[in-house]
């Protein structure tokens, strides 16, 4: 069966940005890619009506993939962690995996409650609402505030407040050059 | 002190500068394209593979079961025991008494004297449906797990996305433990898989490897 170009179109132009939300969400990235097309495969199921906003439809049925997951991760026997000797990393990882060693930030979140990371990859990377992010995790907007809350502080405990302080300021001038 | 919002905005752009390298495999849309297809071809013959994988659980379970009558043992005995074996192209060196089974589009591995401890590799609707096939037969699940690196680079290479899911027969006593080779997997790989499973902690005191001779 053919495929819509403007399909093909989509997934050339925004997988690389789906896939990072992916990512954030589940922490790994082989998970993340088998998650995306799984996304996308049940886009392309309901092409005419997810075509209007195509990201936004991919985007839920990641959040609503990873719920899934995270519902049977209740009921399944738990996995255990990778080792952190020097030996497994090297025997199991790509390239792509070794990179992720160096991401401090994106190894704290992994570390929170998936709905607490559901919340801050929606709200601060998808940069989503309040509303919005609580209608695409199925929960209220006082749950949502809760969940950043506590989201942010364990975060502050785990990473220096200081290496922000510059990223801020940084965040700050771009958002007024994209103003201007 | 930055405020919430403020952190949260910085803790935003830091998360996607921490990203910026990822990038999804070549040809996403054709990978997509190709699933849409497998999975019109899964839906086709459906029934038929739900009805392999129950057959083939049986068998398993035959193999496996220490209160199995010894006529149905030796019925299950015929398929692939003895010291070599060749499965898909491997050449699979074994201690006498092991049983290798192809079931849906994994390999079940298992010593009929120990028994206990097999790995299971395999992917799709089979692999889903397999603990409640297993559990019904006697077998409990005790590990359901992703080896990301592998699983990644055996897709890439074309031999599709692996599974695996470590299942124990309760009731036997001897501790050796079978690693499947498939999927193109190397030792390393499946030694740092074994030990990510920990399986020291389940009682189990080593792992074989089975290599490819293919």
């Amino acid at each position: 069966m053919r495929e819509d170009p403007a399909f093909e179109e989509f997934v050339r132009a925004r997988s690389a940005a789906l896939l990072r939300t992916a990512y954030l969400l589940v922490a790994d990235h082989g998970h993340a890619e088998d998650l995306l097309q799984t996304a996308l495969l049940r886009t392309l199921q309901h092409w005419r009506k997810a075509r209007v906003a195509p990201e936004a439809y991919v985007r839920q049925t990641l959040v609503n993939l990873c719920r899934d997951n995270w519902r049977r991760a209740r009921v399944r026997p738990r996995e255990l962690p990778l080792l952190t000797g020097a030996q497994d990393g090297r025997a199991i990882d790509g390239p792509a995996e070794r990179v992720g060693q160096r991401r401090e930030l994106v190894t704290a979140l992994a570390s929170l409650p998936p709905g607490q990371r559901a919340v801050i990859v929606l709200r601060f990377v998808e940069d989503l609402s309040v509303t919005q992010t609580a209608k695409s995790l199925g929960i209220s907007a006082g749950t949502v505030k809760s969940y950043t809350s506590r989201a942010i502080a364990s975060l502050r405990t785990m990473l220096h407040e200081d290496d922000f302080a510059g990223q801020l300021s940084h965040h700050d001038a771009t958002e007024v050059d994209r103003a201007h | 002190m930055l405020t919430e919002e403020e952190l949260g905005a910085a803790i935003g752009s830091r998360l996607r500068a921490e990203t910026a390298d990822l990038q999804p495999s070549h040809d996403m849309a054709g990978a997509v394209r190709r699933r849409r297809a497998r999975r019109a071809v899964a839906t086709r013959t459906g029934l038929a593979v739900g009805v392999a994988a129950v057959a083939a659980a049986a068998g398993v379970a035959v193999a496996v079961a220490p209160g199995a009558p010894a006529s149905r043992q030796q019925a299950a005995a015929h398929q692939a025991a003895g010291p070599t074996i060749r499965l898909d192209g491997y050449q699979i060196t074994m201690p006498e008494g092991t049983h290798v089974r192809k079931l849906g589009v994994g390999y079940l591995v298992g010593d009929q004297q120990a028994g206990q401890f097999v790995i299971f590799l395999m992917r799709g609707p089979v692999a889903a449906r397999m603990p409640k096939l297993m559990a019904a037969h006697g077998a409990r699940p005790v590990k359901v797990g992703r080896l990301t690196g592998w699983w990644a680079g055996a897709r890439k290479a074309g031999r599709g996305t692996g599974g695996e899911l470590l299942l124990h027969a309760p009731g036997l006593a001897k501790q050796e433990f079978l690693v499947a080779k498939a999927f193109g997997a190397s030792e390393a790989q499946v030694l740092a898989f074994a030990a990510r499973l920990n399986l020291a902690k389940m009682g189990v005191v080593h792992v074989t490897c089975v290599h490819n001779c293919g």
